[in-house]
């Protein structure tokens, strides 16, 4: 077990090195480098943007420039904004608790659906609730994000007035407020995931369910209750638990999208200004914590997946 | 036996998908040419709602949104086809090659892969393009690449499913080199997995050029797109629905349509049918007779028949019990009319080859018959019907007075939990024990069982056991409770034979001396012989012959009972003795037809047989004063 946690430690630290490698040479993608912006509009001679690439230390190659950063980052600082000169660490901190406030609530959401639906389709396969099922996950996964935001709008926010259209209330000022802001988004970015979940679930436990061990527990006299809660769900949630992980990735890229049309003030937003402001630090620093974010919850799932399933430490040294 | 795969019905929705493609493909390849003009501003035809001229309506300026649509399919097509391509063409070789080669190569390719997917995909995204341009190219391209990582990942997979496959091991043996393996032995297995992948990829594809366009980082303004529109008509949403509402339809359909058709073609090429996941032998059913009439012809013999329903010593008395099953083919008479008894302390095993529907005349013992079959007749159980008793009654005696052993302990123990747990799970259930106490049960019958040091292995999970550990620690499970039958559904089977005499030694031992009645199933006739008290012969769901073991030693009357002994080797007989085999198989469905079910492959058989079923009835006459265990009976007209 501490083996394989050690092996998995160095694995883990490689994706790091690799994701701070490619966020820091995504802003040399960018057209122009930091002094564009700092001289834009003003009339400057070619000497003295070399005098400034100097000093900023632009003119050294990149593995140096990459070094330089790294050390930097590891003790908290990933610069200033270009324009407003705070430091990007508190702007992000404060993009990000929003950002990480809708992706949670969304995969609780999610998850709070997903697997009673999963279950009880399962529970009958192929029966009526599970063709239902089947066919409403492909329709939830058809259809694009952008297009549920609109039509909730449309629905709860103009024709009802039950939520607010836009815009967003932080936890601090205003709990209900908070939660009233929150629901259309966190409703939108919940209809694929269910989907998903619930799929992977209900795959997974007909497979269970199907197997000697279930039958042998219900020979032994368990109800199917029991069999379905205390034997199987466990041990075929694991798909279920490792899609989760790999959604946080395009749950932040579609946040982007939802802040958007909701006007929420969180990461994806925040990274589209950055990349329309060609703010350098801004985009190496936000796609470096959303990928670091995404590794390390990745990490601690895989964590979570060989306590709860012993048969992992086993195979892991075949 | 060929368990041939049923290919599952592709349904409608999987043709109106394609046609909808179909139509979507052929559209974009001519839009050019057909009278559709998506940039005509028309002053006189402003605001429209949908109407005959105008399918989609029209916008602000008058533009038709149908024709706009319509050329909006060139961008959805290109993009989808030509980013899926680009993904293909690195992901399948990078995933493959990872698989395959494994260790360093392996592992690089994971951790680039694991920061892949760590990127934020719309983020990147924005940022190319925002470096490259708003080109039709760019989109296509940065797409593409986004969607490498998810490829190779899946790639990866099924490659390392398919190298695991005893084949691929084969021709590793036989010399084969890498490429050669990989081209012939493993891309076409790999290729089913990633044809239907590709569909829900142009799925995906499309949903991200949309949200591309959607937030002003598509396609440049020349190009129509469904995305944009949908962008376009927002803020006129309520006065101009149609402008979001008629794009956004027809994203919808296209996504659902691709997603739709990519899992048909995997259901299909996996073989995965939704029959088999209900029942392996209902569906596998390959050549099978047209009629499922009922007993036609059968003759009903008034003798004995019900000999064992008078008698009223035993533990369990099964009456005429029918199993039949509901399948697509028609239905399939899986137990037939089967009448035993078992006495208390005594062993009955049922012989009979795959097939023969013994396993199922356990489940349905137990109550727990698959969801399509229904089963007729009595089950008495010390008195009680047990097809009489609700589901929660037969709960209470599952575990507690019946209790089983299935045929494989590698797959009957649960995978994740502790092997005492599970054998203190019934104790707990049934006798209402406390944590504690079970442990203490469950440590003392693990002892009971005969596994060494009781209470280090209580604490470890079944993969860490043997497999006659395990069938041991499935004994355990089984008498938890102390039960009064105990029904063994081929306990050694799986096992290697010393270990096999040492786990029927066990069930013996326990049977003596707890007076525990045993219902052994088995394909075995030596060992029934040899460990049973009586033996009964089934064949396609019926007895066809039994006797007290000592009885059918020496006198073997069925011919399918001679034939199957002698199928099997004996230590006696001299070297090279030919062994005899039974002609053709048995078949996998009882459709019910009339006469003897064994007559299409009994040498003896004639017109009466075919025609007729012989019942089962004493086969010498028996005197009043014999109690029914000691008869021998025979369903043959010639024995």
């Amino acid at each position: 077990m501490i083996r394989l946690l050690l092996r998995k430690l160095v694995v883990l630290a490689a994706v790091l090195l690799v994701v701070s490698f490619v966020s820091f040479s995504l802003t040399s993608l960018l057209p122009g480098d930091p002094t564009t912006q700092l001289f834009s509009g003003m009339a400057v001679s070619p000497e003295e943007v070399a005098a400034a690439r100097t000093e900023l230390g632009l003119d050294k190659p990149l593995p140096v420039r990459y070094g330089i950063w790294l050390g930097r980052v590891v003790r908290g600082n990933l610069g200033q904004s270009q324009e407003t000169g705070e430091p990007v660490v508190d702007l992000l901190r404060r993009r990000l608790s929003v950002t990480v406030e809708l992706v949670l609530a969304v995969q609780v959401l999610a998850l709070l659906l997903a697997v009673p639906i999963g279950m009880w389709a399962a529970h009958k396969v192929d029966g009526r609730f599970d063709r239902l099922v089947t066919a409403g996950s492909f329709a939830a996964l058809a259809i694009p994000p952008f297009v549920t935001a609109i039509a909730l709008l449309l629905v709860f926010a103009v024709k009802l007035h039950w939520l607010p259209t836009f815009g967003f209330v932080r936890l601090s000022d205003s709990p209900i407020g908070n939660l009233k802001s929150l629901v259309l988004p966190t409703c939108t970015l919940a209809v694929p995931l269910i989907a998903v979940y619930a799929r992977a679930l209900r795959t997974d436990l007909a497979v269970t369910l199907a197997q000697d061990h279930v039958l042998l527990a219900r020979a032994m006299g368990e109800s199917p209750r029991t069999v379905l809660w205390r034997r199987a769900l466990r041990q075929s949630s694991f798909t279920m638990l490792t899609l989760v992980g790999l959604q946080f990735a395009s749950l932040i890229g579609g946040s982007l999208i939802v802040e958007r049309i909701f006007a929420i003030p969180g990461m994806g937003s925040l990274m589209i200004e950055a990349i329309g402001r060609r703010e350098h630090f801004i985009v190496q620093g936000g796609v470096l914590v959303i990928g670091a974010a995404f590794v390390l919850v990745n990490f601690a799932i895989d964590v979570l997946r060989s306590v709860l399933d012993p048969r992992i430490r086993r195979e892991a040294f075949r | 036996m060929t368990r041939r795969v049923v290919v599952p019905a592709r349904g409608v929705g999987f043709w109106l998908a394609s046609a909808w493609t179909s139509v979507i493909v052929l559209l974009a390849a001519s839009a050019s040419w057909l009278p559709f003009r998506p940039n005509e501003i028309n002053p006189s035809a402003m605001r429209l709602s949908p109407r005959l001229a105008h399918p989609f309506g029209t916008t602000r300026l008058g533009e038709d949104l149908f024709a706009i649509c319509v050329h909006g399919t060139r961008v959805a097509i290109i993009v989808a086809f030509g980013s899926v391509a680009i993904a293909f063409i690195v992901g399948v070789p990078l995933g493959m090659a990872a698989a395959y080669f494994g260790g360093w190569t392996d592992r690089v390719v994971t951790v680039l892969l694991d920061s892949a997917a760590a990127m934020p995909a719309l983020v990147l995204a924005s940022a190319i393009v925002l470096y490259v341009g708003q080109n039709l190219f760019s989109i296509v391209a940065i797409i593409g690449i986004l969607t490498i990582p998810t490829v190779a990942r899946v790639l990866r997979a099924a490659t390392t499913t398919q190298l695991a496959g005893d084949y691929v091991l084969a021709a590793r043996m036989a010399g084969a080199r890498d490429r050669r393996i990989i081209v012939r032995e493993i891309a076409p297995n790999v290729a089913a997995t990633a044809g239907s992948f590709l569909f829900l990829l142009l799925g995906v594809a499309i949903l991200l050029e949309g949200a591309l366009s959607f937030v002003g980082l598509g396609v440049p303004l020349e190009n129509a797109s469904w995305g944009r529109l949908v962008a376009d008509g927002r803020p006129e949403l309520q006065t101009m629905w149609w402008w979001s509402i008629c794009p956004a339809t027809v994203i919808i359909l296209t996504v659902l349509s691709f997603n739709i058709i990519g899992d048909r073609l995997q259901a299909q090429w996996l073989g995965r049918t939704r029959e088999r996941a209900r029942d392996p032998r209902a569906a596998a059913s390959p050549d099978m007779l047209a009629s499922t009439a009922r007993h036609e012809g059968t003759f009903q013999r008034p003798t004995e028949q019900s000999s064992l329903t008078l008698d009223s010593n035993a533990l369990v008395r099964l009456c005429d019990v029918h199993t039949i099953l509901a399948t697509r083919q028609g239905q399939n008479r899986a137990v037939d009319g089967v009448t035993l008894r078992i006495e208390k302390g005594h062993m009955l095993a049922v012989v009979g080859e795959s097939g023969a529907g013994k396993t199922l005349l356990t489940r349905t013992l137990l109550g727990l018959s698959p969801s399509v079959a229904n089963v007729t007749g009595a089950i008495v159980f010390d008195g009680t019907d047990l097809l009489r008793l609700s589901e929660a009654e037969l709960r209470k005696r599952r575990g507690r007075d019946i209790a089983v052993i299935l045929q494989n302990p590698m797959t009957s123990l649960d995978p994740v939990m502790r092997i005492g747990s599970q054998i203190a799970a019934p104790a707990r259930l049934h006798l209402g024990m406390s944590k504690a106490q079970a442990r203490i049960h469950a440590e003392e019958l693990l002892a009971a069982v005969g596994v060494a040091e009781p209470e280090r292995r209580s604490g470890q999970y079944p993969h860490e056991l043997s497999g006659g550990v395990r069938q041991r620690v499935a004994i355990a499970i089984a008498l938890s409770c102390r039960p009064r039958l105990l029904i063994a559904d081929e306990p050694t089977s799986s096992l290697d034979v010393v270990v096999q005499a040492q786990v029927l030694d066990l069930i013996d031992m326990f049977r003596r001396v707890h007076e525990m009645a045993v219902l052994l199933i088995t394909h075995d006739l030596g060992v029934a012989l040899s460990r049973a008290d009586d033996v009964a012969v089934m064949y396609r769901g019926r007895v066809v012959e039994q006797a007290p073991a000592s009885v059918l030693a020496r006198d073997r009357r069925h011919p399918y009972t001679r034939a199957m002994f002698a199928a099997a080797p004996h230590l006696s007989d001299p070297a090279h003795t030919r062994l005899v085999t039974i002609p053709g198989s048995a078949p996998m469905r009882n459709g019910g037809a009339p006469g003897c079910s064994f007559a299409a492959r009994c040498a003896l058989a004639d017109d009466r047989c075919r025609t007729v079923a012989p019942v089962l009835s004493a086969v010498d006459p028996v005197a009043p004063g014999v109690p029914p265990a000691h008869r021998h009976e025979c369903s043959c007209w010639h024995c």
